[in-house]
């Protein structure tokens, strides 16, 4: 039971750090923030069968083209979050199914699915330092974009807190007294863990605040190199992105 | 950097910091030093502008730091204790970079500045692992290279050769050597006296909460400063006690000043071993190709 609990705490950290892993190419610049943002939607809200499965095929056409030297490595790397995403929107979408007439609770799923897979490859392809740069440049307050950061860089370093405790936990269990046992010992670390979370939400919240340079006001840092411009990339991107969402405004419409 | 009269409570009505000054000037290098929960660690917090104090000031180059935090960030650049609460991305390429890609910098600059920072550190092989899955040693050379790679005019160190080894406690004190050569400000708190010995120029003794003396880098070993520091004195007094060593001459002999030579990436120190009496067990503890 432990075990397995360890290993899981281990795979979902592994998986996330999986999609916290930045874009090196810089292809696809903050300026494709909104793009990405209304790709996903488009997704999600797609009105048929077609407009839905588009944006996934624009996201894996970009993450291609952003990281075309290295592809293969992308891709199996993008295969753990997409997989792991996709189980988890599917498993929490079942309910509806027993809800509502089956083909509408599995286009509802599938929708689900889509802008999940649509929205890790996309920040994939541009790294999520310039996702959030680009909420920066939608003029959303810097305290949103902070939490929005804390919240992703926390939740990983928060299952690295989990596995220590429940490893330091098990180290120091000397007998296998049964299933019940087992529970009540991993209760314990629950109460320690969200009194750690806390702590160390704070430290995780400090060490971006101290690194975070972007909007250094009237300072240009004294050793910056060139800002990024907007790229090929992010034109093809909001081309795409306008003829998906305008397809789907014509078929709502039909 | 000037901190000017800085009180500080997590607490209401039970300060941690009351009334600190303390000055550091550009080439030099000032050690902060005092027992465990003296404040040292929340002193240094505060001067990398991430904590507010409740009273007093900190200055940067005569400016505010907190009226002016954004424009002042990018001057400083603060090594956690711990450097598992300073490392939160995906890579250790990723963490070098951080800063740099906050800074809208291009991804080829990145590049060159992150490979530049891990030769210098010695953490090129480490570029594709997981921060996490690092030794507290990688783990600290990783967090020292992700803010010496946007290059910072004060660096703030905190404990930084808590739980190090030998070699990489050599490529703390080059690194800092290097910050001096460079005429930047090196601001460090340690329990480390014989490493604070051997680099700082000028130390704070703290305790519970104030400056309790401020001393010369070279005398932050001699007992009767320690003894009223409360301090207990490391080994390099009781070496110095029992050969009867004067402090000057071995202050002369292991202290790491601006005027070392160079040989390639390695410091080249003047050494002169004590040779034990006849009825002593001594024991050379070092490196590899140390000597």
């Amino acid at each position: 039971m432990r075990g397995a609990t360890q290993a899981y705490l281990a795979g979902l950290r592994e998986v996330l750090a999986e999609l916290l892993k930045e874009s090196n190419s810089g292809l696809l610049t903050p300026y494709s923030t909104p793009a990405i943002i209304a790709l996903t939607f488009t997704a999600a809200l797609a009105p048929s069968w077609l407009c839905m499965v588009l944006p996934p095929i624009i996201a894996l056409a970009t993450l291609t083209l952003s990281t075309w030297g290295s592809i293969a490595e992308e891709l199996k790397g993008a295969v753990k979050p997409v997989v792991t995403v996709a189980a988890f929107s599917t498993f929490v979408s079942t309910p509806l199914l027993l809800s509502r007439d089956f083909s509408d609770a599995a286009f509802f799923i599938a929708r689900v699915v889509a802008s999940s897979i649509t929205f890790i490859m996309l920040v994939r392809a541009a790294g999520w330092s310039r996702v959030l740069r680009g909420l920066k440049y939608l003029m959303l307050p810097e305290a949103v974009t902070l939490m929005i950061e804390e919240t992703v860089r926390f939740i990983p370093s928060f299952l690295g807190d989990a596995l220590t405790l429940t490893s330091a936990r098990e180290a120091r269990t000397l007998s296998d007294s049964g299933t019940l046992s087992t529970w009540r010992s991993l209760s314990t670390v629950a109460s320690e863990l969200i009194l750690r979370a806390n702590a160390r939400a704070q430290k995780v919240l400090m060490a971006i605040e101290s690194r975070t340079l972007a909007g250094s006001g009237n300072v240009t840092p004294r050793n910056a190199g060139h800002h990024s411009n907007v790229s090929y990339l992010d034109v093809l991107l909001y081309l795409l992105t306008a003829l998906v969402v305008l397809m789907g405004v014509i078929v709502t419409a039909l | 950097m000037t901190v000017e009269d800085v009180w500080f409570s997590y607490v209401r009505g039970n300060p941690v910091l009351k009334g600190v000054t303390l000055s550091a000037s550009p080439g030099g290098i000032v050690a902060i030093l005092g027992p465990t929960g003296c404040g040292k660690s929340t002193l240094l917090t505060i001067m990398a502008g991430l904590i507010q104090p409740d009273e007093g000031h900190v200055l940067v180059n005569g400016e505010d730091l907190f009226r002016n935090i954004k424009a002042l960030r990018s001057h400083i650049g603060l090594l956690f204790q711990d450097p598992e609460h300073q490392l939160f991305n995906a890579t250790v390429y990723d963490e070098v970079a951080y800063a740099l890609r906050t800074m809208g910098m291009s991804e080829d600059e990145v590049r060159r500045r992150v490979l530049e920072v891990a030769e210098e550190l010695g953490i090129k092989e480490l570029l594709d692992r997981r921060p996490f899955k690092l030794s507290v040693g990688e783990k600290k050379k990783v967090a020292l290279a992700s803010i010496l790679s946007y290059d910072p005019e004060i660096l703030l160190l905190d404990e930084p050769t808590a739980n190090l080894g030998a070699r990489d406690e050599a490529l703390i004190v080059s690194t800092i050597a290097k910050a001096r050569q460079a005429g930047k400000t090196v601001v460090m708190a340690s329990h480390d006296l014989e490493f604070v010995f051997r680099v700082a120029d000028k130390a704070y003794i703290m305790g519970k909460g104030t400056v309790k003396a401020v001393v010369k880098g070279e005398d932050v070993i001699k007992p009767e400063i320690l003894e009223a520091a409360g301090l207990t004195p490391p080994l390099i007094t009781m070496v110095a006690e029992h050969f009867r060593i004067s402090y000057e001459e071995i202050a002369s002999l292991t202290r790491v000043t601006g005027e070392h030579k160079r040989q390639g990436q390695s410091l080249r120190l003047r050494t002169k071993v004590p040779v034990p009496s006849s009825d002593t067990v001594a024991c050379n503890h070092s490196d590899k190709g140390s000597g």
